[in-house]
C-alpha cells in the first residue's frame, strides 16, 4: 500500500452549531416569536440571531438584504402611525412589517439551516434522536430536491420560451390552462424520472438501514452551542417574565 | 418486510413529491403578500397540487405516504412560522385523508378525490391564527398601523371568510383532482411514467 | 443448483437467465443469457440500443427484479452466492453501480458528504471513512473536488463523484451503465484513469458502453448482444481485428480514434453572415466575448471546446436565452440585435424531455406553427415524414426513445421555420445507426438552406456530419473555419486522449 493519507474535513471557521442545537433553537424561536410582538428589544434580539449566523456563515447578502429589510420594518413601526400614508399603501406595509417582524427570523433560521447543514449530519443528528427512517428519508430527500427542482424549471422555462408559450401570445389565447399544463407536465416528468433513478443510485449504495447508518461528520455540542443554549435560555426567561 | 409497508424506495419518492408539493405552495404563497389576493391561495394551490398528487398516489399506494407527507409539511409550517395551527391540522387531517384513500386501495377515484379534499383542507390551518387569535394579532397591527386600519383590515377578514376559504377548497381540489386525473390520462399513463 | 462447484471462482456468474420487465418500460429484457466472468476482468457489454445491455447490469446489481420488477428465471450467482438469497443491502457491499445520469444518482448536496454516502450507509467507522475518502481521491486524482457544493459540479466532475462514491465501500464488482454518456473528452479520459486503477487493484469490472475506443486498452473481453441475446463473446484480440465497417454492421461506434483529413470547403461558394462583438458578462466576470463569428449561410457548424468553455452559453445566446446579451448579427443583408434572435432561431437540447410540451407528436409539431387547421396538419404531417416519424403520429413524445423524442424535437424546430438551429449533444448516448440517422437529418436540414450549430464530444459524428469548425477556450473564439490540414490537425489533437 501507499502512504496513507488521510481525509482531513475542513476546519470550521469561526461559529459552529451542532444540527441538533439549529433544530431546537429552530423550534424555541418559532415559538418565541408568538409571544414577543409587544416587546421591540426582545423582538429584535430574535431577528438579529439569525443575521448574526447569516453573517458567521460568510452568507453576506442575504443577511445584509434581511438587515436592511428589517431596519426599514422598525423605522415603520415606530413612526408609521405619524403618517397619512393612502389607506391601500398602509394597509400593505403594515402586513408587510408583520411579515418581517413574525415571519422572517424564522424564515432566516431555515435559510441559514439549509444552508449549512450537510443532509448526513441532519440524517445521523435524527438517528440519534430515535426519530424513525420514515420521516428522515424523506426529509433528506426534500433537501436535495428543492434545487434539483429550481435546476429543471428553469430549463423547462428555456424551452417554452424558445416555443413562445407565455402569456399574451395568440396560442395563449386560445388555451390559458396551457401554460399550468406545459410548466407542471414536463416538470412533473422529469422530476418523477430524477427520482427513480435517484432511488435507484442510493439503494445500489446501501441506503436503507439508518440504524446502523454511521456518521462523517462527529456531532459533538461545542462551545458555540453552549453560548447558544445560555442565549436561548435567558430569552425564554425574559418572554415568561414579559407575560406575567 | 411486508409488501405493503413503506420501503426505502417509497420514503424516497414521498420525499420528492413532498418538495413538490412545498415548492408549488410555496411559489403561490408569494402571492399572499397582497392581502387582497390570499383568498386565491386557496384556489390555486388545491388546483396545481392536484396534478402531482394524483401522480403520487400512482407511485406508492401504501398506507403512510399520505400522513408523512402531512407530518413534514406541518412541521415545515411550524418553523416557518404559522404557529401550531397548521401543523396540527395538516398532521390530522393528512392522516384522515391516507384512512379514506386507503379504503379504496389509492386506486378507487373518488376515494382519492375525497381524500385530496380532505388534505387540501388542511391549509386552512395556514390563516387560522388571524382567525383564531384576532385579538393579539391585531393589537400588534394597531400599535403599528393606528385604529383606522385595524378597522379596515377586519372588515376585509371576517371569521366568515374562513367558510368561504372552505368552499373554495373543497370546489378547487375537485377540479385539481379532476385535472390531475386528466393529466394523468393525456400524460403520464401514455408516457409511462405513472 | 448442484453442480455450483465449477463456479466457484467465477466473480459473476448468470446462468439460463431470462428476464422481463413488468411495467411497460422502454428497456428491454433479455433471454437465455449465459454468462461467466471471472474476478479481475474488465468486461464491455455492448450493442445497439435496445439490446438489453443495462438490464445485464440490472440484473447482477440486484436492481432488478428487487428495485424494477419483472419476472426472472435462471439463476444468477454473486461470488458463489446465489443472489436471490441476498438484499439489496447486502449485494451494495459487494457491487458498485454508477450510472448513466450523472444528475440523478447523487444524494447528498456537498461533494465529501456524497463520497462518504455509501459508506455511511454500510455502517464503515469514522475514522476508515476519512481514511477511504483520502486515499480513493488521490487515486482517482480528484482532491479537487471536496468539499463542494455538487451543485454546481459539471456532469464529469459528479460523474467523477459518483466513481468515488461507490469506489469507497470497496465492492469486489464494478458495474457501470454507459457511464461516458454525459462527459466530455477530458473527462472520459480521466474515467480511463479511474477503471485502469480497478483493474489495477484486481477488481472485476463491467461496463454497458456505447463508446468503444476509450476502453481498448483495458477491457479483456467485449460481450456483443443483440435482441435481448449474447451474440458473442470476443477476447479483446479478437474483437480488434474486427474491421470498422463491420463493427458498424453490428450497429457498433469505432474501437480506434477517427481519423480526421483535410477536406474541400463544401460552403466556399457561399455568402456568410456574421456575429458582431457579442458578449454576455454576470456581474463583472465576461463569460463571452467574441469580436466575430463568421459562418456561412447553411453551413453545418462544429462547435468545439473543453466544458467551461463558454459552448452551452454562446448556444443559449444565440437563442436569445439569455438577458444582457450584447452584440450584432449580420443576417442577409440586415443587422439584427441580440434580442430579436429568438425569432430566428431554436435549440434541440441535451435532455430533449424539457422541450416536449403535448400529448402526441403531431401536436408537438403543430404547436410550433402559426395556426392549427388543416393545412397546418398536412404541413405537419409532411414534416413527419422527412423525420421518418409519420407512424408514431398520435403517440406520446415521451413515450418515445431517446433518438425518436429528439427527431420530434428537432420536427418542432422545422416547424417554427426557424432558419439556425443548435444542437446540444444531439448524439450522446446513441449507437452507430442512431447517430448516422441524425447526421443525415441534419444535412437534409443543410439541403433545405438552414444553418446549424452542433455542440458535441462525438468524433465520429464530427467527422460524418460537420463542415465547418468553431473552437471556443475561455469565453473566446480561439480558431473557426473549414477542413483545412490545419484544422484537421488541431481537431485530431483536440480529441486525443
Amino acid at each position: 500500500m501507499e502512504e496513507n493519507i488521510i481525509y482531513e474535513p475542513p476546519k470550521h471557521r469561526g461559529l459552529y452549531l451542532d444540527p441538533r442545537t439549529k433544530v431546537l433553537v429552530m423550534l424555541v424561536l418559532a415559538t418565541l416569536i408568538f409571544f414577543v410582538h409587544k416587546n421591540l428589544i426582545l423582538n429584535s434580539i430574535l431577528v438579529f440571531i439569525p443575521i448574526f449566523l447569516l453573517i458567521s456563515d460568510k452568507r453576506y447578502r442575504p443577511a445584509f438584504i434581511y438587515g436592511g429589510l428589517f431596519v426599514i420594518a422598525i423605522f415603520v413601526k415606530i413612526y408609521g402611525g405619524k403618517f397619512e400614508f393612502p389607506y391601500l399603501i398602509s394597509m400593505i406595509l403594515g402586513l408587510i412589517v408583520e411579515l418581517i417582524f413574525r415571519f422572517f427570523p424564522v424564515f432566516m433560521f431555515g435559510y441559514y439551516i439549509i444552508k449549512s447543514t450537510k443532509p448526513n449530519e441532519f440524517i445521523s443528528a435524527m438517528n440519534l434522536w430515535h426519530i424513525p427512517e420514515a420521516f428522515i428519508i424523506p426529509v433528506s430527500v426534500v433537501f436535495r430536491f428543492v434545487p434539483t427542482l429550481a435546476e429543471e424549471n428553469k430549463s423547462i422555462s428555456n424551452a417554452m420560451r424558445m416555443r413562445e408559450i407565455r402569456f399574451g401570445t395568440k396560442k395563449f389565447l386560445k388555451n390559458p390552462s396551457m401554460i399550468l399544463e406545459y410548466r407542471l407536465v414536463p416538470l412533473m416528468m422529469s422530476v418523477a424520472k430524477i427520482g427513480e433513478e435517484l432511488s435507484a443510485a442510493a439503494l445500489s449504495r446501501g441506503l436503507g438501514r439508518l440504524k446502523k447508518r454511521t456518521c462523517m461528520v462527529e456531532l459533538r455540542f461545542g462551545i458555540w452551542d453552549a453560548g447558544m443554549a445560555i442565549l436561548i435560555g435567558v430569552l425564554v426567561i425574559w418572554t415568561i417574565m414579559g407575560r406575567i | 418486510m411486508k409488501s405493503d409497508s413503506l420501503k426505502t424506495k417509497d420514503l424516497i419518492h414521498v420525499g420528492v413529491y413532498t418538495a413538490i408539493y412545498i415548492v408549488v405552495f410555496f411559489t403561490v404563497g408569494m402571492i399572499n403578500a397582497i392581502p387582497f389576493l390570499y383568498p386565491l391561495l386557496f384556489i390555486l394551490v388545491p388546483l396545481i397540487t392536484g396534478i402531482p398528487f394524483m401522480l403520487f398516489l400512482t407511485k406508492v399506494e401504501k398506507f403512510g405516504m399520505v400522513s408523512i407527507m402531512a407530518v413534514i409539511i406541518g412541521i415545515f409550517w411550524y418553523i416557518m412560522g404559522y404557529t401550531w395551527i397548521p401543523t396540527v391540522s395538516f398532521i390530522v387531517l393528512g392522516l384522515i385523508s391516507d384512512f379514506v384513500m386507503k379504503a379504496g386501495k389509492y386506486k378507487k377515484f373518488s376515494m382519492n378525490i375525497l381524500g385530496f379534499v380532505i388534505f387540501s383542507c388542511s391549509m386552512l390551518g395556514l390563516p387560522a391564527p388571524m382567525w383564531l387569535m384576532t385579538e393579539t394579532y391585531m393589537a400588534g397591527v394597531r400599535e403599528a398601523m393606528g385604529e383606522k386600519y385595524v378597522m379596515e383590515v377586519t372588515k376585509f377578514m371576517p371569521p366568515w371568510m374562513g367558510f368561504v376559504a372552505l368552499v373554495c377548497i373543497i370546489i378547487s381540489s375537485i377540479l385539481g383532482a379532476f385535472i390531475g386525473r386528466r393529466m394523468l390520462k393525456k400524460h403520464f399513463e401514455r408516457a409511462g411514467i405513472a | 443448483m448442484d453442480n455450483n462447484g465449477e463456479n466457484i471462482n467465477s466473480m459473476v456468474v448468470l446462468e439460463n437467465v431470462s428476464f422481463s420487465y413488468n411495467t411497460v418500460e422502454h428497456s428491454a429484457g433479455v433471454y437465455d443469457i449465459n454468462l461467466e466472468i471471472l474476478p479481475g476482468q474488465v468486461v464491455i457489454l455492448c450493442g445497439a440500443s435496445g439490446c438489453g445491455k443495462t438490464t445485464i447490469t440490472r440484473l447482477i446489481n440486484g436492481l432488478s427484479p428487487a428495485y424494477y420488477p419483472g419476472e426472472l428465471k435462471g439463476n444468477i450467482l454473486i461470488d458463489g452466492i446465489d443472489s436471490s438469497e441476498l438484499t439489496l443491502y447486502e449485494l451494495s457491499q459487494k457491487i458498485g453501480s454508477v450510472f448513466q445520469n450523472p444528475r440523478s444518482q447523487f444524494f447528498s448536496v456537498d461533494s465529501t458528504g456524497e463520497i462518504a454516502f455509501g459508506c455511511e450507509n454500510i455502517g464503515v467507522s469514522r475514522e476508515e471513512i476519512y481514511k477511504r475518502i483520502g486515499r480513493i481521491t488521490k487515486d482517482l486524482n480528484m482532491e479537487y473536488l471536496l468539499d463542494r457544493d455538487i451543485f454546481a459540479l459539471s456532469g464529469g466532475e459528479k460523474q467523477k463523484i459518483a466513481c468515488a462514491s461507490v469506489a469507497a465501500m470497496l465492492p469486489e464488482i464494478f458495474i457501470l451503465d454507459e457511464p461516458s454518456s454525459n462527459l466530455d473528452l477530458r473527462t472520459i479520459s480521466d474515467l480511463k484513469e479511474v477503471i485502469r486503477n480497478w483493474k489495477k487493484q484486481g477488481k472485476t469490472v463491467i461496463i454497458a458502453e456505447h463508446r468503444l475506443y476509450y476502453l481498448m486498452e483495458l477491457a479483456d473481453r467485449v460481450i456483443y448482444m443483440k435482441d435481448g441475446r449474447i451474440v458473442n463473446d470476443f477476447s479483446i484480440d479478437e474483437f480488434k481485428k474486427i474491421e470498422e465497417t463491420q463493427l458498424h454492421q453490428m450497429g457498433l461506434r469505432s474501437v480506434y480514434p477517427v481519423k480526421f483529413e483535410e477536406r474541400n470547403d463544401e460552403n466556399s461558394n457561399k455568402n456568410n453572415f456574421s456575429f458582431n462583438n457579442i458578449s454576455f458578462s454576470y456581474g463583472k466576470r465576461k463569460f463571452i466575448d467574441i469580436p466575430d463569428i463568421t459562418v456561412p449561410y447553411g453551413a453545418i457548424v462544429g462547435v468545439l471546446g473543453y466544458n467551461g468553455a463558454g459552448k452551452s452559453t454562446l448556444a443559449k445566446m444565440i437563442c436569445g436565452l439569455e438577458k444582457r446579451v450584447k452584440g450584432s448579427l449580420n443576417y442577409k443583408s440586415g443587422i439584427i440585435m441580440a434580442k430579436d434572435w429568438k425569432n430566428l432561431s431554436y435549440m434541440v437540447m441535451q435532455d430533449v424531455n424539457h422541450q416536449l410540451f403535448t400529448e402526441s407528436v403531431l401536436d408537438e409539431v403543430i404547436l410550433s406553427m402559426e395556426e392549427d387547421d388543416e393545412i397546418a396538419k398536412e404541413n405537419a404531417k409532411k414534416i413527419l415524414k422527412d423525420l421518418n416519424l409519420e407512424m408514431f403520429c398520435d403517440v406520446h413524445p415521451l413515450s418515445l426513445s431517446g433518438g425518436q423524442k429528439q427527431r420530434v424535437a428537432i420536427g418542432s424546430a422545422i416547424a417554427s421555420d426557424k432558419e439556425i438551429l443548435i444542437f446540444d449533444e444531439p448524439t450522446s448516448g446513441l449507437d452507430y445507426e442512431h447517430m448516422l440517422e441524425v447526421s443525415e437529418i441534419i444535412k437534409h436540414l443543410k439541403a433545405e438552406g438552414r444553418t446549424s450549430f452542433i455542440i458535441t464530444h462525438d468524433p465520429e459524428f464530427l467527422e460524418e456530419c460537420c463542415d465547418y469548425l468553431i473552437f471556443l477556450e475561455n469565453g473566446k473564439l480561439l480558431w473557426s473555419g473549414a477542413w483545412t490540414k490545419e484544422n484537421a490537425e488541431r481537431v485530431s489533437k483536440f480529441f486525443e486522449i
